[in-house]
């Protein structure tokens, strides 16, 4: 009984919402991010050129040749890294022959790296700092070849997220 | 020289006081013993008075020096007076002169190492990190957030006393008293019922066992809490056989004083309730008085600490039955994980290899018994002898905790009675009795322990004489074999008063002044821990949203309720938001939140910070959930929940929009998390940041310190100690 009536405490509270942090990057709101996964329903807010709108299987998007995809990075970010996982499909590359893809970020060209096997990628670079904006940035993987279907349909990479990372 | 005087002094005193207030008890009380028993019960008994009194100090918080002197002052004046007990029958001769050597070299290993300065794991940290904060503070703060201080603490009230005047190393040889106590205790208990030598060997085999050493010589609990249980059973028998109702009083304050030093302790108040009602069984009258006055002597040393922890922590008993007592304090996960790991210490061997731990090798289970206990199975050949069932019985009793925490000195309590009835089976062979005795002996001694044990085996070490009589000073000896302890005074040294510490792992606090909030030792402490490891583990990160959408609907009240049963995972969220036709409703005032279970954090979910999170703090269970009342009805179209791949395991559903169509998406994982979650951590009152080159993440701390916001204090050990910018 001691313990019983000891231990009684309230355990129905209820509570005001506290102070809205804001922090360097919570998770955005907004439509543009500093990342993007291709099922986001915000993805193709930030499609400039060269990705499809259809999502494939939930998860990820064909490019074409030179995807360019816009973000915008929160003030005060640093040390980021560019940060891209995609697939190599079997039929692309069965018929372009080993892929070269140049990564660009602004107008900065940060690597370029040939892939001769087919299968999941993750491709990240750190960034140097001066090479990014305040405002709107974009990122592009230009690829040398693309493959090219019989009715002309032109496809690159499945993309499945790209964007910035700490 | 002067620090040993203070330091015996302490001991001395807190002894004297004691032993006077037992023997104004046992006067009162009238019970007559004899003389060897009555000095050993009147320390027991006087013990549990100190420490009830001080217990009462500190609650009033005026535990200064002067009232301490004039308590114990007083407990002297009234209780020390010539004894006219009488004595047992005299041993016989060569029993002495054979022993007392070996008796004589094993005190003063003991002693030395008891006045040497203290550097146990569990004495620097909590036993005397506590009591230095109650002398500190001049009785009990409020301390959430801190486990081991909702622990009952009746040793500590001791301790207390001693520390006032010899601080560290008086407490430890308060301590070392109950191991000679219970030495005392044992061989008297043969002498008054008839079988002098196989209590003669059992208080030997107890008094050399090397975790029983080493844990009496330290300011630990457990060989007090082993005289005081075995003083019960002991007073139990006497009363058997002489029904003096002063006696059973006794029995109540030493089975109430047994659990407010230990909550595994708790057994003794049962066991003695249970042996009066089985020997009172024809007599109803005399078994309800007797049975009344047993449990009700012992609720006054009982209840204080339950009172105490239901004002604290809500929770009488905590930090267990938190699913009982729910209350902010403690997480339910955290006790579970707990207690999982005290029933097994991350073995890596065979349940049936602990015998081998607990009795020669001694790394694992910290501490050994002595090789000599293997034979312990020769103790069940004492069923049938006159007191063997009794002695099995209370082994059994008091050995059946020893599940909860297979550590090797957890089995002190039960070790007089399993070293009793071996002995009583080996004293059928004197010269076999002795033999045994003397390869325990030799088998303790830390320089021939060395030959069998392990090497990180938790045991004595040498003879540290210049360190007990500080011709080292302790300062000197410390900095030499305790490298935390030189932790401990560099945040002393680096910080200023009043600073908050946070630290990953348990560092000396008995050396220190400054509060340190231990990760994993309160709900507070894993909350900022979570909140610290949330930049460096991307399954913490809020990337996982699950989005609610639905034709538009007017809702006041809202409830996300979680539908999985699954064993690890927790239920957490990090933000929980409404939105109409892509536009985010903003918070406000008049909202109002709600969670089940672990309703103290709900806001963790509202915050807009990317390293809090509400949790569960509880493996997933079909119910649980968290509830927004809007203030009026709203119209909403989606409901996002930002949580982390961690919590995968979790399903969930809206209560007002059950057909709502659920999308899960990856999230961006957000940036500038370190920077952030420095600021929260700041925010709830932490100024400084201990992380130890094993904490995970150390490098990052250090390399990336100006994204945290971190500013290197000192270095000492393999701690680093920030300041959080």
């Amino acid at each position: 009984m001691l313990l019983s009536v000891a231990g009684c405490v309230k355990q129905d509270e209820l509570y005001a919402p506290p102070y809205q942090r804001r922090p360097l990057a919570g998770p955005d709101t907004s439509r543009l991010k500093h990342f993007v996964a291709m099922n986001d329903p915000d993805a193709p807010a930030h499609f400039v050129r060269d990705v499809n709108e259809r999502l494939e299987g939930g998860l990820w998007r064909w490019t074409g040749q030179r995807p360019l995809i816009r973000f915008v990075l929160p003030r005060g970010a640093r040390r980021l890294k560019f940060v891209m996982d995609f697939t190599i499909t079997d039929d692309v590359l069965k018929q372009t022959g080993p892929l070269t893809v140049t990564y660009f970020i602004n107008t900065h060209q940060i690597d370029q790296v040939t892939y001769t096997t087919s299968g999941e990628r993750h491709y990240e670079k750190a960034v140097d700092p001066q090479w990014l904006t305040q405002a709107d940035n974009v990122a592009s993987a230009e690829l040398n070849k693309v493959f090219v279907g019989e009715d002309g349909v032109k496809l690159g990479l499945a993309l499945i997220r790209i964007g910035f990372r700490e | 020289m002067k620090e040993a005087a203070y330091i015996l002094f302490g001991a001395a005193f807190t002894t004297m006081a004691s032993y006077s207030a037992g023997r104004l008890l046992l006067g009162r009380l009238r019970i007559e013993l004899h003389r060897q028993e009555e000095r050993a019960f009147a320390f027991l008994l006087g013990s549990a008075i100190l420490s009830w009194l001080v217990f009462a100090l500190a609650a009033a918080h005026v535990v200064y020096k002067g009232t301490l002197l004039m308590l114990g002052v007083a407990l002297i004046a009234g209780g020390c007076r010539r004894s006219k007990a009488r004595p047992f029958p005299a041993l016989p001769r060569r029993w002495i002169w054979a022993s007392a050597p070996i008796a004589m070299l094993f005190s003063v290993l003991y002693f030395c190492h008891a006045m040497a300065p203290e550097m146990s794991p569990d004495g620097t940290t909590y036993h005397l990190g506590l009591v230095a904060r109650y002398y500190r503070e001049h009785g009990f703060p409020s301390v959430t957030t801190n486990i081991y201080a909702s622990l009952s603490q009746g040793t500590e009230m001791l301790f207390l006393f001693a520390f006032a005047w010899g601080k560290h190393s008086a407490a430890a040889l308060t301590h070392l008293v109950f191991l000679f106590a219970l030495a005392s205790l044992i061989v008297s208990y043969g002498r008054r019922f008839g079988f002098p030598l196989a209590s003669f060997g059992a208080a030997a085999l107890v008094f050399l066992a090397p975790v029983a050493a080493l844990d009496a010589a330290s300011a630990y609990i457990d060989v007090a809490v082993a005289a005081v249980v075995f003083g019960v059973f002991y007073l139990l028998e006497i009363w058997d056989r002489e029904r003096h109702h002063g006696l059973l009083i006794a029995v109540g304050v030493l089975a109430g004083f047994a659990f407010a030093m230990k909550y595994t302790a708790f057994p003794a108040a049962p066991y003695a309730l249970g042996f009066v009602l089985w020997k009172t069984w024809p007599q109803p009258r005399w078994r309800s008085r007797s049975l009344a006055t047993v449990a009700l002597v012992a609720s006054l040393w009982i209840a204080p600490w339950l009172i105490k922890n239901a004002i604290v922590v809500g929770n009488p008993v905590a930090p267990f039955a938190n699913s009982v007592f729910r209350n902010p304090y403690v997480h339910v996960a955290f006790e579970e994980d707990y207690r999982a790991y005290l029933r097994t210490y991350d073995l890596q061997v065979s349940r049936w290899e602990i015998p081998f731990e607990v009795t020669i090798r001694g790394q694992a289970l910290c501490g050994l018994l002595g090789p000599v206990f293997m034979l312990a199975p020769v103790g069940l050949l004492a069923w049938r002898m006159p007191h063997g069932a009794r002695l099995l019985i209370a082994a059994l009793v008091f050995g059946s905790v020893y599940a909860s925490n297979i550590g090797t000195r957890f089995l002190l309590m039960t070790l007089p009675f399993v070293a009793l009835a071996m002995s009583s089976v080996l004293a059928r062979f004197p010269a076999l009795c002795a033999l045994t005795i003397g390869l325990h002996a030799a088998a303790s001694w830390p320089d021939l322990m060395t030959l069998y044990c392990h090497q990180y085996a938790w045991r004595l070490d040498r003879v540290q004489w210049k360190a007990a009589l500080r011709m080292e000073s302790q300062d000197g000896f410390l900095t030499r074999k305790w490298p935390t302890y030189t932790v401990a005074k560099m945040i002393d040294a680096l910080t200023p008063a009043r600073s908050r510490i946070f630290s990953f792992a348990p560092t000396a606090e008995a050396y220190c002044t400054r509060e340190i909030m231990v990760g994993f030792q309160s709900a507070e402490g894993t909350v900022l821990r979570s909140i610290l490891l949330s930049p460096l583990y991307g399954d913490m990160q809020p990337t996982r949203q699950v989005n609610f959408t639905f034709p538009e609907k007017r809702v006041r009240r809202a409830r996300l309720i979680q539908t999985a049963n699954n064993s690890n995972d927790h239920f957490a969220i990090h933000e929980l938001r409404f939105f109409l036709r892509g536009r985010e409703l903003p918070r406000a005032p008049e909202w109002r939140l709600r969670a089940w279970p672990n309703p103290w954090d709900v806001q963790n979910a509202f915050d807009a910070s990317p390293v809090t999170r509400w949790s569960s703090w509880e493996r997933l269970k079909p119910g649980m959930f968290i509830e927004v009342d809007l203030g009026a009805e709203q119209a909403v179209d989606r409901v996002a929940v930002e949580s982390s791949p961690e919590t995968g395991q979790s399903r969930m559903r809206l209560d007002f929009a059950p057909d709502a169509i659920q999308i899960e998406v990856e999230a961006p994982a957000p940036l500038g998390l370190r920077r952030e979650a420095i600021e929260v951590v700041r925010t709830r009152g932490i100024t400084h940041l201990l992380v130890n080159d094993t904490d995970f993440g150390t490098a990052d701390y250090f390399e990336r310190r100006d994204e945290w916001g971190l500013t290197v204090m000192g270095e000492r050990a393999g701690s680093r100690l920030y300041a959080l910018r």
